[in-house]
């Protein structure tokens, strides 16, 4: 499995620069260099692709609210995709209020569809995959970010503890719980 | 079941093994007890599984090839906005206010609100830290007692025994 490209890589300090200038150009080549990236983290945080979509307008919007707080001390990546993990957290909150439990996984009509394969084994494979994105969604939302930044992400302890603000003991436990957490729920589904 | 800490691998250091963001000396610590402990052993089976399930789902990677919608639409957006300047600049005018008022407020209460007083019968003196081991009639009062707070109060008809001596004490000593 590839590396997510880009993912917490830090972009060129003039880019974040001519941002802070209010350059427009600027946010565009941000766009590029993180759209991908982040979109990915929100199709996992918040199981919807059209909402991870309406995600990056939000976040864009924001860093152009806040880039001028942004200090060049710590990493950009960090400081980006923490406003991006708490946008997402805004949504998840707005959306436990709206309903009880809602979940919408579009991914079937985004799963690449490979011709070669068996078609009996492509469905067992999605219906795994279904069960575990579903069993993932159930996972109280600060284990989920630290197990999709770890697992799906590949961001190391200390990557995770910059973009959440957290120490690398808090880290360690939350991963441990989510795991556990997921262990239960894919044992339940099982049974 | 109720782990028993002192006999088995605590959880989030299995979690921590699992992922290799543990001290060699502790790794080492942890396969030695792995070797003979099977609650342990099924304990990291099971965290293992679930890392093969998410990346069996992060194989098929369905989101990372859709394309990103447009840019134009948040380019609009953005030129309709201001920029705006950064919080200290944009708020600081109010936080210094804030910060005023409220220093203000503690200046006014500490000067105007009324505070404990000793009875009106009493004499009111301010504790040295040179008057100690003093006597008053035949009774000697220790620093401990005479320690007990910078204001001490003096029953009028003791105080031509004490004063010029200067011996404070604790009303509390008279009880």
């Amino acid at each position: 499995v590839e590396k997510s490209p880009r993912f917490f890589q830090e972009i060129d300090p003039t880019i974040v620069r001519r941002c802070q200038r209010g350059e427009i150009e600027g946010f565009k080549e941000l766009y590029l260099f993180y759209g991908k990236p982040v979109r990915h983290l929100g199709v996992y945080l918040l199981g919807d692709i059209e909402e991870a979509n309406d995600l990056l307008h939000d976040l864009f919007l924001k860093i152009y609210e806040k880039i001028k707080d942004y200090r060049s001390e710590a990493p950009f990546a960090a400081w980006f995709y923490r406003i991006a993990v708490n946008l997402c957290r805004d949504r998840l909150r707005a959306r436990k209020r709206r309903t009880k439990y809602f979940y919408i996984w579009p991914g079937k009509d985004l799963a690449p569809s490979n011709s070669d394969a068996d078609p009996s084994d492509d469905a067992s494979t999605n219906e795994q995959e279904e069960a575990v994105r579903a069993a993932l969604m159930q996972v109280p939302d600060r284990y989920r970010v630290c197990l999709i930044l770890r697992e799906i992400e590949d961001c190391s302890y200390e990557e995770i503890g910059a973009i959440l603000q957290v120490s690398l003991g808090t880290v360690r436990s939350r991963l441990s719980r989510g795991r556990d957490y997921l262990k239960k729920l894919l044992l339940e589904q099982r049974e | 079941m109720k782990l028993n800490r002192s006999l088995h691998i605590w959880p989030t250091n299995l979690s921590g093994y699992l992922d290799g963001e543990i001290s060699p000396v502790k790794s080492r610590r942890i396969e030695r007890h792995l070797a003979k402990c099977q609650a342990c052993t099924a304990t990291l089976d099971g965290l293992r599984r679930v890392q093969v399930a998410l990346y069996a789902m992060k194989a098929s990677r369905t989101s990372w090839n859709a394309p990103l919608p447009s840019w134009a639409a948040i380019e609009v957006e953005l030129h309709s906005r201001p920029m705006p300047a950064p919080f200290f600049v944009r708020y600081g005018l109010q936080m210094a206010g804030a910060a005023g008022s409220a220093l203000l407020l503690a200046f006014a209460l500490y000067y105007y609100l009324p505070r404990s007083a000793p009875p009106a019968d009493m004499a009111v003196a301010r504790f040295e830290p040179s008057d100690l081991y003093q006597y008053v009639g035949d009774r000697l009062f220790a620093p401990e007692k005479v320690l007990l707070g910078d204001t001490v109060a003096i029953r009028p008809e003791l105080e031509e025994a004490v004063f010029p001596e200067k011996v404070y004490f604790h009303d509390r000593n008279f009880s």
